[in-house]
């Protein structure tokens, strides 16, 4: 019979008293309203009944309470698979061979046949002075038809209806003509995306002072510009940061680039706004990819007007957030804790994702930082894979019908396109003429 | 009626694929023989230098355009096991070739000292490259002249920067000469898939870089 001495039974009793029945415990009180098991009820009532949504919230706030939470976690893992299994259509397709650089896949039929611009990065090249570095226009056969050289690293290039070609580097946005001939700058940290906009103008998204090296914060501007110096209209993230901090539902920690800063574009005229008037032509659409917020700022007040409620759960990363003629949203989401990216089309008045594109296996693509997305005319979606060199075209169904890895980067060294652009051949006239103008001037033909 | 609308569609787009067809036919002025082919030391003759080869290289790519007042000529050439990269850019003062040259080695140098991923959380990280997977600098005669020549790890895709094992596909000979009679810099890069290569081979063709005897 083995024996229990007094003690061991009052440690005993102590214990179950101070978990259990103490006030400290909550027992026989009613529970606070941010009660954990309140929110697990709330949190699986909502899941219970179809609301995805609000269901991941309230799980995310259970981790952000609890980070070891593992049935918290697996609950919301299955949130977001339910949330996403709303998805109207998941296209897939296989990724060839990553080895084969070059042209992979061509079926000109079914392409949105024209001319593709893009540069490599290099991160280190800001220490390189006068680094002679290419930008490229190559055509659906993957040759370069046409090559700018500028002197540092370029981000992300752009080619206005005139030919003349806008890049930016990090310290400067740059237009040059199409012998590379710098037209105008305007000077500061514009390092991540730019809209052109009529009469010479630009938005631009840029990250004053951010180094995440050192821990120095970002301050994040989205702004309106004209060349060399003239800015027009300024929103300074940090002035609105109890707004960030609730779309966001995260307190912010100011340290190195907290926001990144990477996606801003004036809205045009689309469906959207009959659905809701926060989408209305000439508001901004914004992204915070540290955040994951994807939102719209009403202009000129700078007010968060709407973000995607489901952002911070659903999306791991994103870039190149645009505003698609149909009102949806075209994301591309990185997906750098899945370890797998896709590229989403949202509906932002239903805050449903109507279109899902991702590889078969899932990591085949995969890029955890920069890369792009573009729909194209005739409905296909040019996606560049940055970390791979990778540029390809996707029918809606998901076929790959393009397929392209630059092996042209002995230039930089470097393995990183940060965005690519398809142009029309209508598009490229302008430039085709003016190199055709220059040569003539230069050597002219003997009569 | 309708019927009869949506069944000329394919006419009507059938059209526009054309006219864009064409549109694509069209050469840029600045890509003049772009399509010419043929094999490298063709494509070098107009240059009046040569590579001595113990196999002639197919040409890949052959672009010219003019940037910033220069002429730029970027010839790829390869064969089963072997790539040559050439950058020919004419009409450069020897004022200049001093800080292009410095600049070009040091792109490549850079690569492979301390790389810091410049992004929030657990992708701000830092990877240093092992001595022994650094560029070796060599010096090489090549057109009567003492040239440094960097030979580097590259990725299957012909990057350098790389220094884990099993990224390391390729090696490459990199090598920038002026030649002060035509005021032409040739940037020249050398691959070799890492299994195949051998030093002094590759340096024996990069130091057959010479100019055509007329």
């Amino acid at each position: 019979m083995p024996k229990f001495p007094m003690m061991k039974i009052c440690i005993l009793f102590l214990f179950f008293y101070i978990a259990f029945l103490s006030p400290a415990a909550g027992f026989g009180q009613t529970p606070p309203k941010d009660n954990l098991d309140i929110i697990y009820m709330e949190a699986n009532q909502d899941l219970a009944e179809g609301r995805f949504v609000e269901a991941l919230h309230k799980f995310k706030k259970l981790l952000d309470i609890d980070n070891d939470n593992a049935y918290a976690l697996e609950r919301l893992r299955y949130a977001r698979e339910e949330q996403e299994a709303l998805t109207k259509k998941t296209v897939i397709s296989q990724t060839p061979d990553p080895k084969k650089a070059g042209l992979r896949i061509y079926k000109p039929e079914k392409c949105f046949n024209g001319y593709t611009l893009f540069a490599h990065r290099n991160l280190k090249i800001e220490s390189v002075a006068n680094a002679y570095l290419p930008v490229y226009l190559i055509d659906m056969n993957g040759s370069i038809v046409h090559e700018w050289i500028v002197e540092e690293d370029t981000i992300s290039a752009s080619l206005k209806p005139d030919g003349t070609l806008v890049y930016i580097n990090g310290s400067s946005l740059v237009e040059v003509d199409p012998e590379s001939n710098t037209i105008a700058a305007f000077e500061g940290m514009i390092d991540h995306a730019f809209q052109v906009l009529p009469g010479g103008k630009y938005l631009i998204s840029r990250q004053e002072s951010g180094n995440p090296n050192t821990g120095t914060p970002e301050l994040p501007r989205i702004e309106i510009i004209k060349p060399p110096e003239n800015i027009s209209w300024s929103w300074d993230g940090e002035a609105h940061i109890q707004e960030l901090e609730r779309v966001a539902v995260t307190k912010i920690t100011f340290k190195g680039w907290w926001a990144n800063n990477n996606a801003c574009e004036v809205l045009d005229d689309t469906p959207a706004a009959a659905g809701n008037s926060a989408f209305r032509k000439g508001n901004i659409l914004f992204g915070l990819s540290a955040l994951n917020i994807i939102g719209v700022l009403d202009y000129p007040s700078g007010n968060i007007l709407w973000a995607w409620p489901c952002a911070e759960v659903i999306v791991e990363g994103h870039h190149s957030t645009t505003m698609l003629p149909n009102g949806n949203i075209l994301i591309f989401d990185n997906g750098i804790h899945q370890r797998w990216s896709r590229v989403i089309e949202l509906n932002p008045v239903t805050e449903c994702m109507e279109w899902e594109y991702h590889a078969e296996p899932k990591e085949s693509f995969f890029s955890k930082t920069m890369s792009s997305a573009q729909r194209l005319p005739n409905g296909n979606t040019l996606i560049c894979e940055a970390e791979k060199n990778r540029i390809f075209e996707i029918t809606p169904e998901g076929e790959i019908v393009w397929d392209f890895i630059s092996d042209f980067n002995t230039k930089t060294g470097c393995d990183l396109i940060y965005r690519a652009t398809r142009y029309s051949p209508e598009y490229i006239q302008p430039l085709r003429e003016r190199l055709k103008k220059a040569k003539e001037q230069r050597w002219p033909k003997k009569r | 009626m309708a019927k009869k609308a949506i069944a000329g569609l394919p006419a009507v787009n059938t059209l526009c694929s054309a006219f864009v067809s064409l549109l694509m036919l069209v050469p840029f002025s600045s890509r003049a023989d772009a399509q010419s082919q043929g094999q490298l030391n063709e494509a070098l003759a107009p240059y009046g230098v040569t590579f001595s080869l113990p196999e002639e290289l197919n040409v890949r790519q052959n672009f010219s355009f003019v940037a910033k007042g220069k002429e730029y000529r970027t010839i790829t050439a390869q064969n089963r096991n072997t790539r040559i990269e050439l950058e020919i850019i004419k009409r450069v003062g020897a004022d200049e070739v001093g800080q292009y040259t410095a600049s070009q080695y040091a792109i490549i140098k850079t690569l492979y000292s301390p790389q810091i991923i410049p992004y929030t959380g657990e992708f701000t990280v830092t990877t240093e490259c092992p001595p022994d997977k650094k560029p070796q600098e060599l010096i090489l005669e090549i057109l009567g002249k003492k040239t440094a020549v960097l030979v580097a790890n590259a990725t299957e895709r012909y990057t350098f920067g790389v220094w884990e094992e099993d990224l390391i596909k390729q090696r490459g000979v990199f090598y920038v000469v002026y030649d002060d009679r035509r005021q032409t810099i040739y940037k020249i890069t050398l691959f070799k898939p890492v299994e195949e290569f051998n030093l002094q081979e590759a340096l024996s063709i990069a130091a057959s870089f010479s100019r055509l005897i007329s």
